[in-house]
Parts: structure tokens; sequence; C-alpha cells
């Protein structure tokens, strides 16, 4: 589905919706669109700890321009507010207000990361934890601030966890790339050190050298919307596939699975067996598991029958964690296996008309947070990415109205392709993201539902 | 050769007035020689569903010493009308094997008049010949229904076997169309075979098929493999077109001597019955 | 015995749900439902821009523009353009040949993998003109002048112009292979009732595995439809002794054949992947099965000498002989389904006495086959049989079959027009 007014907006209607002061969508800039000359703009760190001096190494290192202090008409990449050591909320000031003193330098489609300890208030002193909490507020607003695509997000270092783990770098290198482009408002939580550490360079690397190069991944609802395009993402970052869908959606499977030298599994996900089935499809052991197969069977619980909430909660919720027992009981999720579900921002805000969707899709956001102790058992991680308002068939089929008007409910004033949701979950598959676990992730543009 | 002037005479002669001769036929023998074309008989041979072989089927050599028996029945001194003579019997021995490119010089006469149950008929003798060597000999026998000549010789009748329809092990559908291919390529555009309104004329209800391109279709289907045969066909009831036609061996089998008879599946009458036998080849020429 | 060296090992198949004619794939050709096959079973393997051995395919209503049909069909799928492919023909056997001979071909080392394919569409079928003016149009087209060709054209009669439609009927007789049955089952003395249990029994064994999700990788649905549209799960004695007999009502003794237990015309394609037994472990490809021996027998049947579709009577006597085996060294009989008639007359003729003596030179009966293991998983009664499809179906279905029950050995048994059979041995691998 085709978002005319954002096509509008980037023509002469620009100007006279400026004047209305309408919303000015741009087209975002993605993985293999954005320009060389944004790539070549510098990186402003900001911080005084030590945490800062290491991101700005590790920017170097890794060849970016790097700046600690802005320069008056430079046009910037991103920024990035380290505020890792902040120990109470006045603390947080000076870095703070010389983000705020930057941000109009940034380019169209820029960033703005900022890192932080995550709020702990079971562990952290109070003056810590209210700094902590802090930055989620300042973070997410900042996110509502952002102008011509430009995102605010941050990354969030567990207990324990150090500036310096893998996962650090490899969350860092997502949302300062286009893969993150509709991530926004959104934490990324390091949980742990484990990962493979991994370059800008490798982790936007494809084929053969990518990310995934030499890993299996199964993907379940992979004939068409999102899963075939979390498929096409995860085959260009060098995974070998396995596309699982119901039989009936076959033909498309197969096309899907053509197109990046797949293989087709028609599997009802529901059947009994279907683990072993897909743990045979996959030669024994399942490395990379998308649980991206969901169904919606919308209905006011009053007029909720048997069928419909049986089965939306059968196939979203209660086959993800049937199969994932399955596995484990068998010993058939492999060394370091990561695992992705498809929650949703229904299941974190609720939505009229779907009480068992956003049940599932809540359940999902349960049963990965449940399931992270045994995928780090594991050497592995599951977590979820709850996509918002994404252009797909089955937001093509709203009426018009409430599709425009979803459209720009976002801060980023538009919905989101099945590509962003992919690019997220192919980062969360990736070996270099194996210290973020138990997470769920939004793609949604920072959408007003469920913030 | 066109057949057109031929039938015009004959129309002509069945007019009801010019002379009535007597019961003699004219004892002359015409002859004619044709070198058989490679692409004239493949015309003939995929008509009648013949495989394409050097060998031409013997329905082929009738085909061509054809205007020369009507020449000859039409002749004014036969006593009996060409139009509405019936084809009811055609016996034919096949001596040798006639192949394509092969000269063949034909001597054509009649013989009769014979009195039949029904009429009377005649025959028309056939001689075919390569290089001297008799190949083949035909005899058709045609009958003017209803029509006595005081003269006519008496002549046995072959016995009227009582037909017993066999499960048919083919069924051919035969489409009007069949009249007009076949006429095209045996030269016989006698009208019942092709017009509705002709076949009306003569009481048939609608156009009927060539007796000889069932009876040569039906020896193709037989498909003898014997050097030297005779090829009997006795003509019933004539096929309406369109319909389908049962085939059937009542006697033998493919390849071998045998009786095969065309026949109506439905109501078990027959429309061609057809045998054939060895006969020793002759060791000289005739 | 026979295949000194039996590399080639069956890796598993893919076919379309079939359609029965002039319904969902009324539009489809051969070449488009070959390409969607191939597609499927590139798709199940992950072979997508791989290059195979060789796959061989036919069709038998074919058109003349599809003189190279599994080529085109390869090119137009996502198999590497460098993939060689080749047509072959058998009638209703194509489909077994294609397996066959590939299967030789790789057991002699000429190739690594193959792909065995047939096709048959009678909703798409060729319509040839008239005979008539065909001629005429080929004399035209031979024509050097204007005046020629005004000539010849106008020999064109309004009765020319009527097309001919294709007919399953055997050429040189004219009759449909129904009639040709037809007179087989009456000679048989096969009943009614025997006819109608098999169709039955042929319903129940196929949805049985569709419900148990036995084709769930044996089948890609296409154009939206996801199973044989022509089975009947809910056919009962009953509804199939209300059908009117449709073959035999010319014949004196009372017709039996009705739609319910004669095959319908039938749309669909099917496939089999053959690999060398290193090919399949290179890949992790997992044995299903291997074709040891194969067949064919042809009668006489242009005289009513024997029925058209009797062959494999013949053809499994000396299959067996050959490998030193009897019916009761097989677990399961795969015997195609042209109609309940054709099966029973199979096995009324081994079990007849005078038969084995007369006609396969025996001392008695050639034996018994154990009902309980005849086509477990339904055949072409209840699949509908789009004819050189028929092959693969059954070889990925008994492939698979003897691999997931741990059964040995199978009998694959299929008639063919022109009064052929082409049979086969299947063994677990």
């Amino acid at each position: 589905m085709k978002d005319k007014y954002l096509e509008l907006m980037g023509g002469p209607l620009g100007k006279i919706a400026k004047t209305l002061g309408l919303p000015q969508p741009v087209e975002l800039q993605r993985f293999g669109s954005t320009p060389e000359s944004y790539l070549r703009r510098p990186v402003l760190v900001l911080g005084s700890g030590s945490g800062a001096q290491t991101i700005a190494d590790l920017l170097l290192d890794n060849g970016f321009e790097v700046r600690r202090h802005a320069a008056p008409d430079e046009s910037l990449r991103a920024i990035i507010a380290v505020l890792d050591d902040v120990t109470s909320p006045s603390a947080l000031s000076e870095t703070v207000l010389g983000l705020g003193g930057a941000v109009r330098s940034l380019a169209k489609c820029g960033r703005v990361v900022t890192i932080s300890a995550t709020p702990d208030p079971t562990a952290q002193d109070p003056q810590v934890a209210a700094a902590t909490q802090g930055i989620t507020g300042l973070t997410r607003s900042l996110a509502h601030e952002m102008r011509r695509g430009a995102t605010a997000n941050g990354i969030l270092l567990g207990r324990g966890v150090g500036i310096d783990a893998p996962s650090v770098a490899s969350a860092l290198w997502f949302l300062l790339s286009g893969k993150s482009a509709y991530v926004d408002g959104q934490f990324i939580t390091v949980t742990s050190d484990a990962g493979a550490a991994v370059t800008d360079a490798e982790f936007l690397a494809t084929g053969q050298a990518g990310p995934l190069a030499g890993r299996t991944a199964v993907v379940t609802g992979a004939a068409r919307g999102i899963g075939a395009e979390v498929a096409r993402v995860l085959a260009r970052d060098g995974a070998h596939l396995i596309g699982v869908d119901m039989p009936q959606a076959g033909q498309a499977l197969a096309q899907v699975m053509n197109e990046v030298g797949g293989k087709s599994l028609q599997l009802d996900i529901t059947a009994d067996g279907a683990a072993d089935a897909i743990a045979e499809a996959a030669d024994g052991t399942v490395d990379i598991l998308v649980h991206n197969a969901g169904i919606t069977r919308d209905k006011l619980l009053a007029n909720m029958d048997a069928s419909r909430w049986d089965s939306v909660i059968a196939v979203n919720i209660a086959s993800q964690a049937r199969i994932n027992a399955r596995l484990f009981e068998t010993g058939r999720f492999a060394e370091g296996a990561q695992v992705v579900s498809l929650a949703s921002t229904s299941g974190i805000a609720g939505n009229r008309g779907q009480t068992n969707y956003a049940t599932s899709k809540a359940g999902v956001i349960g049963l990965t947070a449940a399931s992270a102790g045994d995928f780090a058992a594991l050497g592995g991680s599951a977590n979820a990415v709850a996509p918002g308002f994404i252009e797909t068939e089955m937001t093509a089929a709203m009426p018009p109205l409430t599709r425009q008007v979803a459209r720009r409910l976002s801060s980023l004033q538009q919905g989101g392709l099945p590509v962003d949701v992919a690019e997220t979950i192919a980062f969360l598959a990736s070996a270099s993201a194996r210290g973020i676990n138990g997470q769920t992730l939004r793609v949604c543009g920072q959408n007003m539902v469920g913030a | 050769m066109s057949m057109l002037p031929v039938y015009a005479k004959a129309v002509l002669k069945a007019l009801p007035f010019g002379t009535r001769p007597g019961t003699d036929l004219p004892d002359r023998t015409i002859g004619r020689s044709i070198a058989i074309d490679a692409t004239a008989y493949a015309g003939f041979a995929k008509v009648i569903e013949a495989p394409l072989r050097d060998v031409v089927h013997p329905g082929y050599l009738h085909v061509l010493a054809f205007p020369l028996s009507m020449q000859l029945l039409s002749d004014p001194a036969v006593p009996l009308p060409l139009v509405g003579m019936v084809h009811i019997r055609n016996r034919v021995d096949v001596l040798r094997p006639v192949r394509i490119g092969d000269v063949v010089d034909f001597h054509v006469s009649l013989a009769g008049p014979y009195a039949h149950p029904s009429g009377t008929t005649i025959d028309v003798e056939v001689t075919a010949q390569v290089d001297g060597e008799t190949v083949l000999t035909e005899t058709t026998t045609y009958l003017a229904k209803g029509k006595r000549l005081a003269g006519a010789k008496e002549q046995p009748q072959p016995e009227r076997e009582d037909f017993v329809a066999p499960l048919p092990t083919a069924r051919w559908r035969l489409d009007p169309i069949i009249g007009q291919r076949y006429a095209k390529v045996s030269g016989d555009y006698n009208p019942i075979h092709l017009n509705g309104l002709a076949a009306r004329g003569f009481g048939f209800p609608k156009v009927i098929a060539h007796g000889m391109y069932t009876a040569s279709r039906a020896l193709a289907a037989a498909d003898p493999r014997l050097e030297s045969y005779r090829w009997d066909v006795s003509f019933a009831k004539p096929i309406l077109l369109p319909g389908t036609v049962g085939f059937a061996f009542t006697e033998g089998a493919r390849h071998e001597a045998a009786d095969f008879a065309v026949f109506d599946p439905a109501k078990g009458k027959p429309h061609v019955l057809s045998s054939v036998t060895e006969v020793a080849a002759p060791t000289s020429s005739a | 015995m026979p295949a000194p060296t039996s590399r080639a090992v069956i890796l598993g198949g893919n076919r379309i749900p079939f359609a029965r004619s002039n319904k969902q794939y009324a539009k489809a050709s051969n070449l488009d439902m070959l390409t969607s096959t191939i597609d499927g079973l590139v798709a199940r393997f992950g072979l997508a821009g791989e290059t195979i051995g060789e796959v061989a395919g036919g069709a038998v209503l074919k058109h003349s523009k599809d003189f190279n049909l599994t080529r085109e069909a390869v090119l137009g799928s996502a198999l590497s353009p460098t993939t060689p492919a080749y047509d072959i023909g058998q009638a209703c056997a194509t489909g077994l040949e294609t397996v066959v001979s590939l299967t030789n071909k790789i057991n002699a080392g000429q190739i690594e993998s193959g792909i065995a394919a047939g096709v048959d569409s009678a909703s798409d079928a060729p319509i040839v003109v008239n005979d008539s003016l065909r001629e005429i149009l080929l004399e035209l087209s031979r024509a050097k002048t204007l005046a020629q060709r005004v000539r010849i054209a106008a020999q064109i009669r309004p009765a020319y112009l009527a097309p001919q439609a294709p007919s399953t009927g055997e050429p040189r007789t004219g009759l449909s292979m129904g009639e040709h049955q037809a007179i087989t089952t009456a000679e048989w003395q096969i009943s009614r009732e025997a006819q109608d249990e098999l169709a039955l029994a042929s319903h129940q064994g196929l949805a049985g595995a569709w419900d148990e999700g036995f084709f769930d990788d044996l089948v890609t649905p296409y154009l939206g439809v996801s199973r044989d549209t022509n089975l009947r799960p809910d056919s009962t004695l009953e509804s199939l002794a209300k059908l009117s007999p449709v073959f035999g009502k010319r014949l004196p003794t009372p017709a039996t054949m009705t739609a319910g237990n004669s095959t319908p015309l039938t749309d669909g394609a099917a496939s089999v992947l053959l690999g060398s037994e290193e090919w399949a472990a290179e890949r992790g490809f997992t044995p299903l099965a291997r074709l040891i021996d194969a067949e064919a027998a042809a009668v006489d049947f242009v005289d009513g000498a024997e029925g058209l579709l009797m062959a494999p009577a013949y053809a499994v006597p000396r299959l067996l002989a050959r490998n030193g085996l009897t019916f009761d060294d097989f677990d399961v009989f795969e015997i195609h389904e042209a109609f309940a008639s054709t099966v029973l007359a199979h096995l009324a003729a081994w079990e007849s006495e005078e038969f084995g003596r007369e006609k396969l030179g025996l001392d008695g009966a050639f034996g018994t086959l154990d009902r309980a293991k005849l086509n477990p998983l339904g055949s072409s009664l209840a699949a509908g049989h789009p004819f050189a499809a028929t092959g693969g179906r059954i070889i990925a279905t008994t492939a698979k079959y003897l691999k997931e029950t741990g059964k040995k050995r199978s009998l694959v048994s299929i008639c063919a027009a022109g009064g052929q059979g082409l049979t086969a041995i299947v063994e677990a691998a």
C-alpha cells in the first residue's frame, strides 16, 4: 500500500502543509537507501565520563567522523549522549543541554542515542534510579520533538553490563544505521556481556560476509507480508532460510523461498509434531527461529465466539510456547540459538475489538521475558518485536480514513514498512545481539498507541 | 479426370426418351495407363486411414479404374440406366503388390447382364498389369434395382449368411465431410455423397458414405499382410452421414485371412461385410 | 537381479492438487502447471538457482507449441537455466517412465540428480482443425503464386471450419478408454458392488491421508486449490450405488461403470526429486526410497484379443519373476485406478488359473494379493488422474509411505493407452 500523502509531501505540497501546520512526514532513509553524504557526516559524542570516551573511541575505530563538541553549522549524522555515569537527576544538566544545543544540527533522518543504565528501583540508589528513569522520559520526549525523519532512542545497560559489551556496539550500529529507520522513542536493553563483538562494517555487510552468514533461520508465516520480508532480510544478511507457512499458503511460500534460495516447509504450526518437523527441516537443530506466524479474528469480547478466541490464542502464542518447549525438551535448540517473536503494540496498549489478539501478543511479551533464562543457558537469546502500524495487506484492508489517521499517529507521521520490522528481527537474531535477551522492542515510529 | 461429364451423360440417359437398346452389353475393352503418384496416393491413404507405405492399397486401384468403369456403364449401348445403379459387391484379387511409382495398365470391360433376385446386375471387370504382369483383377457388381431384362444370364448368387453383430472392437465416427474428402481423393463426385438434396432425390434421408470408402477403410483396419489375397466385399445398408459405425472381425484376426464387418452398432445391421482369403500367386503372367 | 548399481534414490516429490477439468485450472496450461510444480519442488528442497542433472517430463494431451514442454518449464522455473530437460511420452505411464528413465541415468552415472515430472490438462486441451481444412491450409502454405492460393483457398467449405476436440479415444479403435474397459469389466464379470467398494476405499484412504497432513510436504497449492478437488470424503456405498452407469451401456451385459467408480478428466502436475546417494548426502537430503526395477508390457487390444488396460497383468508377473519375488514380499500395492474395474480385473487375472496357464505360461494362477495392502492412501479414483502426472503422484506417495511406516517394498503399476502397462518395484531406502 502506497502512502500517497507521504509521496506528496516530498513534492511542492510540502510547503503548503507546513503553512497549514499539517503533518510533514519525510521518506525515511533505510538500509540501502541511505545516501553516502549522510554516512560521511560526523557523530557528536556527548558526556563527560569514561563511557563517553569509550564510545567515541569505538566510533573512531569503526571509521566514523567523531566530534566531542558541537561545531557551529556542521550537519551531524547522530548525537550520542552517554549518561551511564549519572548519579542524580541534577547531574544530567550539562550533557542534556549540550544535546539540546546540537539537535538543530541533525541531518535529515539523523539519530539521537542516549546510553544509560537500566532503571532498576530494586537495586539502585534512589538518586540513581531517579536519574536513570528520568533519562527514559528525556529520550521519549526528545523523540517526539525530532523532525525530518530523525529519531531518538536509548541503549540501556543492564545490571553489571559494561558499556564495552559487544551488544552495546551492535545496538549502536543498528540504531545509527538505516536498519532502525522506523524505531523511534525506544530502548534497547543490553542484559549481559554475551554476544560476539562486531564492527560496524561487519554489521552492515551482506551475503556470505553478512552478520547471519552460515546460520540457518526458520521463519514461520513466511509466505507473505512481514514474514516474507523477514525471510528476504535474513537471507540478505547471509542466513539459509527455511520458510514455514500453512499448507494452503504453499504456492506463495514456494515463491518467496525460491526468491531467497531457501526451503519451504508447509506446516500447521499448531499441529502436534510441528516442532519436530521444524527441527528436522533444519537438519536436526534450530539456530534462528522467528515466530512470526499470526492471525487476527477481531470481534468485541461481548460477541467473541470460541473459535475466534481459541484460534488466535493457538496460533499466536500457544504454538510459540509449545514449539519452544518441545525444542528445549528434545535438545533441538542449537548452541547459541536465537528466537525472535512477533508481538504487537496492540499487546502493549490494547485495542478495541482485539481482546484475543492483544492477549496473545501480550502473552508473547511475557513468554519472551520468561524464556530469557533458558536461552541464556544455551548462550542464545529470546526477544520480541512489537510492530506498530506497518503497511501490509492486513492494514491495506483498513478503511481509508482510519488508515490515514493511524499513519499520522506516530512521531514519524507515517506507517512503517515490513522491512523495518524485518531489520529489527535480523538484528536481534544476530550473534552480536546475544547480550540482548528477554526484551521486546517496538518498531512503531513512536506510535501514540501504547506509548 | 473429371467425372462430371459422365454423370451428366448418365442423367441424360435416365431421362424417358432416347432409344432403349437390346440386352447385349458393349463388348469392348477400354484401357488406361497410369503411374502411381505418391502425393495423390497419400491423399487417398489419409482419407481411408491407411498407413502410407510403398505398397498401394487395392482400393486405390479401384479408384484409378473407376472413370473407365463409368465410361463403359454410361455407354448408350448399355441397356440399363447408370443413374440409380447400386454397387452391391466387389471382388478384388491382389496377385502382386503394386508400389508407388509403378505404371499400371488398366483394362476394363463389362460382363452380364445377369439376373438378380432384385433386378439385373452388370459386372465391371478390371485387370491391372504392371510390366505386362497381372497384379490385380477386380469384379465390381452393380445392381439396377427392379429392372428386369429378358435376356439376362442366370448366375449363381452368393449365399447370404445371417449376420449377427459382434461387439464392436472399434467405432468410427463419420462426419458428413467424409463424403467430400473421399470424393476429392477418388474422383467419385456422385452427388448422393455430397449433397443432402441430391441424396433425398435418390431416396436417402441424408448423404451417404461412399461404399468403397467404407470398404477400403475396413481393409486398411484389417491390414492383411499376405503376398496375394482375395478381398471380397458385399455392401448392405448404406451409411447415413453423420453416423457412427462399429467395426469387428467375425472370423480370424488382423494381418491374416479374416472376415470383418462394418455395421450399425445400435441396430446390429450390417453396412459392409468383407473377407480376405489367401490365394496362391500366379506363377506366370496372365 | 537387475540394477547392478542402484545409486539412485527417491528424495521426495511435489505436485499441485489435482482439479477436475474445466474447473479451477481451466485457464492453466500444461506449461503453467508444470512450472509451478517444479517451483514447489525446488522450494521444498532449497534448489533455487541450482543446476539439476536433467529434468524429464511429459504430457499426454500436448499442444504442438509445447514440443519442448519440460525445457520451457525449466526456463520458467527457479532452477538454473543451465538445467537440461527432455520430454517423453508413454501415455498414462509417462510420469512413471520419467522416474524410471532418470533412475537409470543416475544408476549409469550419467547424471547425479534429476527431476521426473508429468502434467496434463484436459481443460486447456489442443483443438485441431478438421483434417480437410488442415490439408488445404498446408497446401496453401506451400502455394507459390496468388492464383494458386486463390484456387486452393476456394476449396474451403464452411463445414471444414468446425474444430475437432481431442478425444481420449484410442486412435485405432475410436473407442473411449471407458468403452474398452467396459468390455474387460464384462469379460471378467467384475460386479458393480466390488467397483463401488474399491472407489469408496480410495476416497477414504485419500481423505485420511489429507486429514493427517500426509500431503503437507508432497503438495503445493495452486490457484487457490489446496486439496484434490475430486476427493469426496463423504462418499458412501449408498451414494455411489445411486449413480447411473456411463460406460458399457451398449454391451449385452448390465453396465456397471459409473462416474463414481471411474476416474474423471483431471488437470494437474506432479514431480519427483531423484539423486544419487552421494548427491543427496552432500545436500543433507534423506532418501525415502529407491526404484529397484521396472517392467513394461503391452497387449494386442486392437481386435479385442486382450483388454486395453490389461498390460500390467502381464508386466507384474514378469517383473516379480525377474526379481525373485512374490506378492507376499510386498507391503504395499499401488495400482493406478484408471477405473475401479481395471484394478479388479488385474487382481482377477492374477487369481485366475486359466489366465495364469494360458496367458502367463504358468502352472496355475499367479497369485492373490492382500487387499489390505492395496492403495492404502487411495489412488486415482479419489485423487483424479491428470494422465502424465499420475506416475509422479504415486511414486512420491509410496516413497514417503514406506519411509513413514517403516515398510519395505511397494509394487507400482500403471496401465496406459495403447494397451500398455508400466510397473515398478520401489523399496525403502
